[in-house]
């Protein structure tokens, strides 16, 4: 697909993204986890809506709401006003990728890979070395989360999570969070298995 | 916050696209703000795509996650790992189920019942009644392992089932979109590239150098990456906080930090940094360090001179 993307007239530039950071948070370090979970969460955000340029919109509603700051504009609530250009992003990229589509003959798959069996066992491979890497309490976790179908699937959460003396919430969390990790592994391995595939 | 939005089940609905614009926009301006209902929302979808995987849920929910969670190849690829997380655990279980069936009773067991000195009669009775429950647990325990093999079975040939009707539909929609792209003679496209939702970070640990004329480390820094993390060591960890000041080598101020802390080592003291990618050019920068003492007033900690090298 050729690589449109909305049109960008503006730079962010470090005295506007100071004040961006300034308005997250007073204090520095905290500005930036701010900041890094506001880029993340606008990231999802497009994702859920269907956009495929998620990151580049999540990039371009802070270069807009770091703009307004910049121009001396007051934004009382800033997570509203991120949500308010968000949302207009999401409405410009929409109307992009639906041009995109129409122009190109798309059709979203479910599966982007067609070589999926081919995969298999690279994949597989991946996965192991993935599970092998984590901590034994978090392989533990993760496998233990995910035993069973959905009536005995329900009764182990909250047993773990009653071992663990923790809510059931929280050891959700710690769960997604494993598999964070775990996703990451995969990209990271199927990437290089990838680049040694075609050496 | 309103205790509905936090419910698995409104966000579940959130997901899924089944609730009203007013509760939509609450829940998203709640995420953007709040990063523990972020994450729960993501364990809500974690949870989703288990579900979808695992065949669980309801035509008119698979529906409508087939639209709203499937349409980007970033969330095709997320349940893709879902299936093969869970062909892991299958597989994982399988092989603990298989170990613990060929794990058989210790010698040193029957040493200790028939080793020391027994009435023959008693030590035989024991051992007669030990072998019959031994037998019917071994028994039970056969029967379970089956049922559990046999639930599995049907379990990987639902998930198997699953994968074809996926791949029913693959060749469908690229029976459909050759077709189109024949009547309309395109080319056919590239596969669509996106990079990973979690903050690519790079971690660049600065040598200490005693003058701002020292040539320092040179680092390449790639374009995915967005913030950095600059690991400094402390020559003076006495201050109980420091400021940090990134300059450019001709002096001009680009980032500063203020409130940190020192933190212990195998290699000693070092501060973190964390720095946005966007501000690094390539060129070259001077860090200068400063530890704030008693009287709060700034007192030079150290300097690092590095090169950021952009591809």
């Amino acid at each position: 697909m050729r690589n449109r993307s909305l049109k960008r007239d503006w730079v962010l530039t470090e005295d506007s993204f100071n004040k961006l950071l300034d308005a997250l948070d007073p204090d520095r370090q905290r500005a930036a986890e701010q900041y890094e979970h506001l880029r993340r969460s606008l990231t999802r955000y497009f994702d859920w809506r269907g956009l495929i340029q998620s990151e580049r919109n999540a990039d371009e509603t802070i270069d807009r709401v770091a703009r307004k700051l910049s121009d001396g504009g007051v934004v009382d609530e800033l997570h509203t006003y991120a949500l308010g250009v968000a949302r207009n992003v999401a409405l410009e990229s929409l109307r992009l990728q639906q041009k995109e589509q129409v122009s190109l003959g798309f059709s979203p798959s479910l599966i982007s890979d067609p070589r999926e069996d081919e995969d298999q066992d690279r994949r597989f491979g991946c996965f192991e070395n993935c599970l092998a890497q984590l901590q034994p309490a978090q392989r533990d976790l993760i496998l233990a989360y995910y035993e069973g179908d959905k009536r005995t699937k329900i009764a182990n959460r909250q047993k773990l999570a009653d071992e663990a003396g923790m809510p059931i919430g929280r050891l959700r969390i710690q769960a997604h969070r494993i598999r964070e990790r775990l996703d990451n592994c995969m990209k990271r391995c199927l990437a290089s298995s990838g680049e040694d595939d075609a050496s | 916050m309103d205790k509905d939005i936090q419910s698995d089940e409104t966000l579940k609905r959130y997901l899924l696209g089944q609730i009203s614009h007013e509760e939509r926009e609450q829940i998203e301006r709640e995420y953007l703000a709040n990063k523990d209902l972020f994450d729960q929302l993501l364990a809500v979808e974690d949870d989703l795509m288990d579900e979808y995987a695992r065949g669980q849920l309801s035509v008119g929910e698979r529906n409508q996650f087939e639209v709203a969670l499937l349409a980007t190849p970033r969330q095709r690829e997320k349940l893709r790992e879902t299936l093969y997380l869970n062909e892991s655990m299958r597989r994982q279980k399988l092989a603990a189920t298989r170990s613990q069936k060929r794990t058989a009773p210790r010698t040193s067991f029957w040493v200790s019942v028939f080793g020391i000195k027994r009435t023959p009669g008693l030590a035989a009775v024991f051992a007669f009644l030990l072998l019959f429950v031994s037998t019917a647990s071994l028994f039970i325990r056969e029967r379970r392992l089956d049922a559990e093999l046999q639930r599995m079975q049907v379990e990987r040939a639902q998930m198997q089932q699953n994968q074809r009707d996926l791949q029913s539909r693959l060749q469908d929609q690229q029976k459909e979109k050759s077709e189109l792209q024949q009547l309309h003679n395109i080319p056919p496209t590239e596969p669509l590239k996106e990079s990973t939702t979690t903050p690519t970070i790079a971690t660049l640990v600065l040598p200490l150098i005693s003058t701002r004329g020292d040539e320092g480390a040179s680092f390449t820094l790639k374009g995915s990456v967005d913030m950095v993390h600059l690991q400094t060591p402390l020559a003076n960890d006495e201050y109980n906080s420091y400021e940090a000041e990134l300059q450019s080598a001709d002096g001009v101020s680009v980032y500063k930090l203020t409130n940190l802390r020192a933190r212990k080592t195998a290699r000693g003291s070092t501060l973190l940094l964390r720095i946005p990618a966007k501000l690094l050019k390539g060129r070259n920068y001077v860090l200068k360090v400063s530890g704030i003492a008693a009287n709060r007033l700034p007192e030079d900690a150290g300097f690092y001179s590095f090169q950021i090298v952009r591809n």
